[in-house]
């Protein structure tokens, strides 16, 4: 409604910046959060969705605003994937793994992921934003609807329980670090 | 030797990022913005199609499948810089791409979106039938290489149907013609004729 209330031309050009700055932030902010690019491409096509029908709501800084959008729409999502689950088991009175994989993200190989895996949401959450997401601890209290020193306290918690976990598999550290490009690879693959 | 406790932890964490944004295969991004532009239109133009003019109809341009969707996804909010012979107009977000009114939303027009087409062709138009435009082709950039070409709004296959801008065409006009699954690409995608923008496409096609 919002949207309506600019002039079309200027909600239609604040909607294309938007979009050409952020739509790969947001992409991949989704693909790390979800168990298939296509529940990815729809939670991103529903973010910018919503930034246009609540345009003059969007912040100067869009970035934290958009991924707290996304986020409670894959969170909608997840809901949805659980309903249907459960509907499905009860109609087939056997339970379904698929419903409940673990998102693209968390999928690939390696120590640092394994350990990231092993920590509660919460914390999983923040750490992905900060290293992941590359937001500061404002941008992340934007997306959380925390604030910035409750990010600041949170991080420090779980960054310290991610180190405790990564010693638990020492062994593996060195070889860490190249679980990179495989979700990439696999999108380069469904396009073809 | 580093050890897990040497290391920052985050560093670690980000050297692990199983997605890079700036590797993302441009068709997933283009499906999202096909999705976007259909939202959009729906918001701002919901009539669009209705109450045609008679002599002088505008064919509402579509897109069947997700491959043509993904296509026109690029029209909407497209990447890069507009074309050589081609107005602003013709491919500028909020205005009436293509030559066609209302408040559809494109992108500048791309040439290397335009070569992704199915098919374009320099023709004229030589019959309008409701929504469906005849074409007599004078020369083929890409495609089946008929004399006479006819492009509805539904795509040949049935399948989802995504409005874009408006063209004007009229009978007897000459026209820059592209796109997919049997209905036109808006949005500069398809224009009236012009010799600079024939030279442009010619290069886009490699003909």
């Amino acid at each position: 409604m919002g949207a309506k209330r600019l002039a079309g031309d200027d909600a239609a050009s604040r909607l294309e910046g938007i979009f050409r700055a952020y739509e790969r932030r947001v992409l991949a902010y989704a693909l790390r959060r979800t168990s298939s690019p296509a529940d990815a491409e729809d939670a991103a096509a529903e973010t910018f969705t919503i930034a246009w029908r609540k345009i003059e709501r969007v912040p100067e800084d869009a970035l934290p605003w958009l991924l707290g959008v996304a986020r409670r729409v894959i969170a909608n999502q997840r809901r949805g994937s659980q309903r249907r689950a459960w509907l499905s088991w009860r109609l087939e009175r056997q339970p379904t793994s698929e419903a409940t994989s673990l998102p693209v993200g968390e999928a690939t190989d390696g120590p640092a992921l394994s350990a990231l895996a092993r920590l509660r949401p919460d914390d999983q959450e923040l750490l992905r934003l900060v290293a992941w997401d590359d937001l500061d601890h404002g941008g992340i209290g934007r997306v959380l609807g925390i604030s910035p020193n409750a990010v600041a306290i949170r991080l420090h918690r779980a960054r310290r329980r991610f180190a405790d976990e990564l010693m638990k598999d020492p062994g593996r550290i060195r070889t860490s670090i190249e679980a990179k490009g495989t979700v990439n690879g696999a999108l380069e693959e469904r396009v073809k | 030797m580093t050890e897990p406790t040497d290391s920052d932890p985050i560093e670690l964490l980000r050297r692990s990022n199983p997605v890079d944004a700036e590797r993302l295969p441009s068709a997933n991004l283009a499906r999202i913005r096909a999705r976007v532009q259909e939202k959009v239109m729906t918001d701002i133009q919901p009539d669009a199609g209705r109450h045609l003019p008679v002599q002088r109809r505008r064919l509402i341009i579509g897109l069947a499948g997700v491959t043509a969707l993904a296509a026109i996804a690029l029209l909407v909010f497209g990447p890069k810089g507009s074309a050589p012979g081609v107005t602003p107009s013709d491919g500028g977000i909020g205005g009436g791409g293509g030559g066609g009114g209302g408040t559809a939303m494109c992108i500048r027009f791309d040439l290397e979106t335009l070569a992704q087409q199915e098919y374009a062709f320099d023709a004229t138009v030589t019959a309008i039938d409701g929504e469906s435009v005849t074409f007599a082709v004078g020369k083929w950039y890409r495609g089946a290489g008929d004399a006479s070409v006819t492009l509805t709004e539904v795509g040949l296959g049935g399948g989802v149907v995504t409005t874009g801008t408006l063209v004007d065409f009229e009978v007897g006009a000459r026209y820059l013609v592209s796109g997919a699954g049997g209905v036109v690409t808006g949005c500069g995608y398809s224009q009236p004729y012009d010799a600079q923008a024939a030279a442009d496409w010619a290069i886009a096609f490699g003909s």
